[in-house]
């Protein structure tokens, strides 16, 4: 007997344009007296979109005493202000009009001040038999009238090659010197995870050795040379209760203990509505930041190599005379021989580091 | 002949001196002749004649007194019988001289050797007693039995004034098992007693003449003629109801629902329960019990009964007095109980005596039988998945018998049929074994000792094994010190354990264990004091003992670290009296008060944590450290009971309750998993015992001669402390659980309509339930607030059921039945849109449980197919054969969701999405 037929598709009732809820994501930055708030939609847990931004929104920050501050469109959902004035002893909120007519308000939230992240580092794990770990991990203290919330967010840049560097390209159906840099390339991510912690339950505001990430040494962001960009919020405890749910509800879901998932709504509500769900926190503090690096080699290198992502990588070699009518869409490596004999060719993907995500311009910050 | 003949094997048959017996043979006449409607003077001229002996008797009595007889060679006394049977007649023989009396025996013509002597000598109140269950044993018509008059006690010339107590056992006929549950009830009063598990009553009433009425579900209800002249005990053999068309089980207890005392008990016979389409070929209790009004279950598949809006841990479910922790094999499929050896099921939803605690929401008390005393019978069965054998019989004589019943699976039948690949690969499989033995030292003292074990296994994608076992025995001693007071000392086990371990990664492989074990003392006292009343005191203490858990590697490559959590143990007792009060013949009152109390002993580690933050992690401040049996915490209270009845008519009544419950023990259980890891966990400093308060009113109706029973019952319940889960709790392995908790109140209320039919071809009940079961947290804390601390319905809140049973026998061999249900979709919490939040996609989720899959409605259809119905047979078999889900309906188990290339799908599963055809074959012999 066959019971296939016992998995039926299932909507969800009463979808649609409801699911289309505002997102709020962004922070008021006291110590660099600027504040970016990114508006999105939420969509249809079935939609194959990827949420929308709200370009045409009207985002205000409000003191206590209702002083206010125009936050400007930048695109892409973006509102930003810079050198704003910020009375640290004052609480701010956001307030957003959108374009068809509805309000939304945070509440005041006061400003926290962040203090300086102590260290970064990173801890190399016990060996195991699949694998050996890196664990990244920040350390901070704070006095004690500070929050003893902690929020955190990272940035990693790692520098990566592509699998072959390729001193020939061919132009106007002419191989000439490859002068472009499509070999070293260089990929930035931001965490995804929610970092947070706490030192409520201790007798000191200290965070020790709190981890925000681990990498397996075969990772990719080992191989040439990694830096990791910490950013540190000091948060109320109801921020912290917040994303303590944000965490819960979406990182451990769907296995077969799957934990019962829950509703929990932000500081931001609609006051057109009451009743509409709005995403996000808004939350204000000042940021204190500190990178670190870990070179090329300081991290014991894996038994079995780094999983690099061009693994499936080749070389194909055609004799000289055959380029012509060799159309394909690999491109040229380099050559072999005099004259010269022949040509080594790969595909793009393996030759031009840029396709893997990165960019092939070292930043700034990069040693 | 015939009579003499069936005298001679039943003495040796039993073993019972022959003496007494022959003497009443003595007279060695044997009579023929023809007396076809002959006067009783005309008999008793022709006797005198052709056999010299003498009548002495009334003649004014005998005038209207025919025979129609055409005795061959018969004994005299046969022949006397015979006439005299089914009349008020009896007649006593000394030499060739023979007595007539109507209405009274002569006691004299029994002689005092009649018995072996030391019985006599050791009872002599028992005398009259056994005399009358050998005479009706002699002569098996029923009707002399019940036109007979019996005398307790000391026969005196004048009938004294005041009471008496008359007392004994009820047992059925063929196999001598106790008849439980039975009425026993005067004529003319609606004053009655029930027979308590071991068949026992006590009636205490005017001394002088009754009819007594004896009544039991299955059993064919007879009666008694008393005079009654002091205390004194009279047993009763009941016969087994076997195959009559027009009367049908529970016909013999129709007036219960309206003259128990008891509201919101649903008592089910196994006979009746074996009348109910089965899924797999099996009768299932549990299944039965969940076409009752106000029971639900989550699912198909789930373990664990809903009961009246409680939680699936708020059910006492006792096996023989042994608490039962997991009551299901394979996923839920199978109840743990072989259906061979049950005898009945109670079920208390409301008005919960005051013997029974430790759960808010019922209790289900679960009797096996005790095994034939009277001859070696087995009985058994094979289906699809399961075969079963049960084996009885008396061990020496009717004074012990015993019980063997074995279960087990033997294919992986069912898993096929289920349509996720990961489960249809996978191995699964259970057996039990039940194991009783009764014995009675005498009529004042019997021992009881019943054991149970269950395994179950499965291997889920032939990777993962998981299983886990019940262990159960309880031993009873049963004293009766008078007929007015009796004790049942009972010392229990229970222990149920489970293990999850795999080994496919011999790095990774570990071996996950839990295990919960139970002592328990009682003590249990029924007294009846006066004739309106009948008090139960008594007190019990449980030992409980968890190992909440421990993970630890398997084999010597694994580099799993091992988590053992601390042990817990904890001591719970109780007291209790209670006292039933027939205020006048239509008034009745309960009044009972428990009170329990619980002690969280050491050795353990608890966790402090900071005032006026919520329970997690980062705010755990100490960690103190008590030593072994140092009481922790302690909790405990009173536990009021109250019911109450009133006889509105002969046929209707209303009943009210209010009862107070207290549960110590809770289980955690994560709903999403269809497994059998479900912890359970002792009240603490941190998880405070739950409480819940019922109040329900009933109104029961009898229509047509008491053959149409209508009950309708309101409730309304209140829980405290209740646990329900913060988002993201994580359950199995947590070392402070109480971080993952929260702590709600739930109220639930409805009403439940049943209207029973239980005579007739067409037969059964049906059902219509109206209920919520809401819960609300209350928490300063956000994150241990659900829904913004609004009520919202619990995961089995179902506000529309309805439930039908139907039987229609078309003849004695050939019978079927329709079973109809129907209940609202269960609530569920459902993604309902994504977003983007610092960096990463989150889920949306509907407010708690604000969502429901899509209603359930199932019709199951079985025919039952027997063997013919001599009696003396070498075995007898039957042929079940049953349609599960007749319409195919795939009802939705669960709704998961599932991420496919970028997009979030949503699916249902149905757990049976086709009908299920079953055929099994059960014997007996």
């Amino acid at each position: 007997m066959l019971y296939d037929g016992c998995l039926d598709p299932y909507t969800v009732p009463g979808q649609g344009a409801a699911a289309s809820y505002l997102v709020v994501d962004g922070f008021l930055d006291a110590g660099s007296n600027s504040c970016s708030i990114t508006l999105t939609r939420s969509v249809a847990l079935s939609s194959p979109d990827t949420p929308p931004a709200v370009t045409d929104a009207v985002v205000t920050l409000l003191d206590e005493d209702g002083n206010t501050a125009l936050l400007v469109s930048q695109g892409s959902g973006v509102y930003s202000a810079s050198s704003l004035v910020i009375n640290t002893q004052k609480k701010y909120k956001l307030h957003i009009l959108t374009s068809n007519g509805n309000q939304y308000e945070s509440d005041l939230v006061p400003i926290q001040q962040a203090p300086p992240i102590d260290t970064i580092g990173w801890i190399l794990g016990e060996p195991k038999l699949n694998g050996q770990s890196i664990s990244l991990f920040v350390s901070t203290h704070g006095t004690a009238d500070q929050s003893r919330y902690y929020l955190w967010k990272f940035e990693e840049t790692w520098e990566y090659t592509s699998a072959y560097l390729a001193s020939l390209k061919v132009v106007n159906g002419q191989v000439v010197s490859n002068f472009e840099n499509t070999y070293f390339c260089w990929s930035t991510v931001n965490s995804t995870s929610v970092l947070i912690n706490s030192t409520s339950a201790l007798q000191e505001n200290v965070v020790n050795q709190f981890t925000l990430a681990t990498l397996p040494t075969t990772s990719i962001k080992l191989k040439e040379g990694y830096s990791l960009l910490v950013k540190q919020l000091a948060i109320t405890k109801e921020a912290f209760e917040f994303w303590q749910q944000v965490k819960s509800n979406t990182e451990n879901l769907g296995t077969i203990f799957g934990p019962q998932p829950s509703t929990f709504s932000g500081n931001i509500h609609s006051t057109t509505k009451a009743s509409e769900p709005v995403f996000g926190y808004f939350m204000a503090s000042s940021v204190s930041q500190k990178r670190m690096f870990i070179k090329r080699g300081e991290v014991p290198s894996p038994f079995g190599g780094f999983v690099s992502g061009y693994e499936n990588c080749s070389l194909d070699s055609i004799p000289a005379g055959a380029f012509a009518i060799y159309t394909g869409a690999d491109v040229l490596v380099s050559s072999y021989g005099l004259g010269p004999v022949g040509y080594l060719l790969s595909s793009s993907d393996c030759v031009d580091c840029r396709l893997h995500g990165g960019t092939n311009v070292k930043p700034a910050f990069w040693y | 002949m015939k009579v003499s003949l069936r005298v001679l094997i039943f003495c040796v048959a039993y073993g019972i001196p022959l003496s007494g017996l022959l003497a009443q043979n003595k007279s060695g006449l044997s009579i023929s002749g023809n007396f076809t409607n002959t006067t009783f003077r005309e008999v008793v001229r022709q006797l005198e004649k052709d056999h010299g002996v003498q009548f002495f008797y009334n003649p004014s009595e005998v005038d209207t007194l025919k025979v129609s007889i055409e005795p061959k060679d018969k004994p005299l006394e046969g022949f006397l019988a015979e006439i005299f049977a089914g009349t008020d007649f009896h007649y006593a023989m000394e030499g060739k001289t023979i007595y007539i009396t109507k209405g009274r025996e002569i006691q004299t013509s029994l002689p005092e050797d009649f018995f072996a002597a030391t019985q006599i000598k050791a009872q002599p109140e028992n005398k009259m007693m056994l005399d009358y269950l050998v005479l009706d044993k002699v002569d098996k018509s029923k009707a002399s039995k019940e036109e007979r008059l019996y005398e307790i006690g000391k026969r005196t010339v004048k009938i004294g004034e005041g009471l008496a107590t008359i007392a004994g056992h009820i047992r059925a006929s063929n196999s001598g098992e106790a008849v439980m549950g039975a009425s026993v009830t005067t004529e003319i009063t609606n004053v009655g007693v029930a027979t308590d598990q071991f068949g026992y009553y006590s009636l205490t009433i005017k001394k002088g003449a009754h009819e007594l009425i004896f009544k039991s579900v299955g059993m064919k209800t007879t009666k008694r003629r008393i005079t009654l002249y002091a205390d004194g005990q009279l047993d009763v053999e009941m016969d087994e109801e076997v195959t009559s068309l027009k009367e049908v089980t529970i016909e013999s207890e129709k007036d219960r629902n309206i003259t128990g005392m008891q509201m919101g008990l649903e008592k089910l016979d196994i006979r009746t329960m074996k009348k109910v389409p089965v899924a797999l070929g099996e009768v299932d209790i549990l299944k039965v019990v969940l076409t009752l009004p106000g029971v639900q279950s989550v699912g198909e598949a789930t373990t664990g009964l809903n009961v009246r809006g409680g939680a699936t841990n708020q059910n006492l479910i006792l096996f023989n007095d042994a608490t039962i922790y997991n009551p299901t094999h394979l996923f839920g499929f199978f109840s743990a109980f072989n259906p061979d050896v049950v005898k009945n099921v109670e079920l208390y939803k409301s008005g919960i005596p005051a013997e029974f605690g430790g759960r808010l929401s019922s209790v289900l008390d679960v009797r096996t039988r005790e095994g034939n005393k009277k001859k070696f019978t087995g009985s058994g069965g094979i289906g699809p998945l399961t075969g079963r054998l049960t084996l009885e019989g008396p061990i020496g004589g009717e004074k012990t018998s015993f019980l063997i019943g074995v279960r087990s699976t033997y294919s992986d039948w069912l898993l096929r049929q289920v349509p996720n690949t990961s489960i249809s690969n996978s191995q699964a499989g259970f057996y039990d074994v039940n194991a009783n033995i009764n014995h009675e030292f005498n009529s004042k003292n019997s021992l009881y000792l019943t054991g149970y074990y269950s395994q179950d296994h499965f291997k889920l994608n032939s990777d993962t094994l998981y299983s886990y076992q019940n262990k159960n025995a309880t031993a009873k001693w049963k004293h009766i010190f008078s007929n007015k007071l009796y004790g049942v000392l009972t010392g229990a086990y229970s222990a149920y354990d489970y293990s999850v371990s795999s080994d496919r990664n011999p790095v990774n492989a570990f071996t996950m264990k839990y295990a919960i074990t139970q002592f328990q003392g009682k003590a249990d006292f029924s007294y009846y004091p006066a004739p309106r009343h009948s008090l139960n005191l008594g007190a019990s203490v449980i030992r409980y003992n968890l190992s909440p858990g421990s993970f630890s590697p398997r084999g010597s490559e694994s580099l799993v670290t091992s988590d053992v959590l601390q042990n817990e143990q904890a001591l719970e007792s109780a007291l209790y009296i209670s006292d039933n009060f027939d205020v006048s013949p239509k008034l009745s009152l309960y009044g009972g008060l428990r009170y329990s109390m619980f002690n969280y002993l050491g050795p353990r580690q608890l966790f402090t944590y900071a005032n006026g933050q919520t329970k997690s992690v980062n705010s755990i401040i100490d960690t103190i450290s008590y030593p072994s049996a140092k009481s922790i915490v302690n909790y405990g209270g009173p536990e009021f009971r109250l019911s109450a009845k009133y006889l509105l008519s002969d046929n209707s009544s209303v009943k009210f309750s209010y009862n107070r419950m207290r549960q110590y023990l809770q289980m955690l259980s994560n709903t999403a998993a269809i497994s059998p890891t479900d912890i359970w966990k002792l009240s603490d400093p941190n998880i405070k015992p739950q409480i819940g308060d019922q109040v329900a009113l009933g109104y029961y109706k009898n229509f047509r001669a008491n053959t149409l029973e209508l009950s309708v019952e309101g409730y309304y319940k209140v829980m405290q402390n209740s646990l329900d889960y913060k988002g993201g709790a994580k359950l199995i392995l947590n070392h402070h659980i109480e971080t993952d908790v929260v702590n709600a109140q739930g109220k639930s209320y409805g009403i439940e309509i049943l209207l029973k039919k239980m005579a007739g071809k067409i037969n059964g009940w049906v059902s219509y339930t109206y209920s919520r079961s809401l819960l609300r947290t209350q928490s300063p804390y956000l994150s241990e607030t659900i829904n913004d601390g609004q009520y919202y319905p619990s995961n089995y809140d179902k506000p529309h059921a309805v439930n039908l049973i139907g039987n229609y026998k078309f003849s004695h061999r050939f019978s079927t039945s329709l079973n109809v249900t129907y209940s609202t979709g269960r609530p569920i919490t459902l993604p309902i849109a994504k977003y983007e939040l610092d960096g990463a996609m989150r889920l949306y989720y509907s407010a708690r449980n604000q969502y429901r899959i899509p209603d359930y409605f199932r019709i199951d259809f079985s025919m039952n197919i027997e063997g013919n119905h001599k009696i003396h047979k070498l075995a007898h078999s039957s042929w079940t054969i049953g349609i599960y889900n007749l319409l195919g309906r795939k009802n939705p188990y669960s709704v998961f969701f599932e991420s496919q290339g970028g997009v979030i799908k949503g699916y249902q599963l149905s757990i049976f999405g086709q009908p299920i055809p079953t055929i099994t074959y059960n014997f007996k012999f």
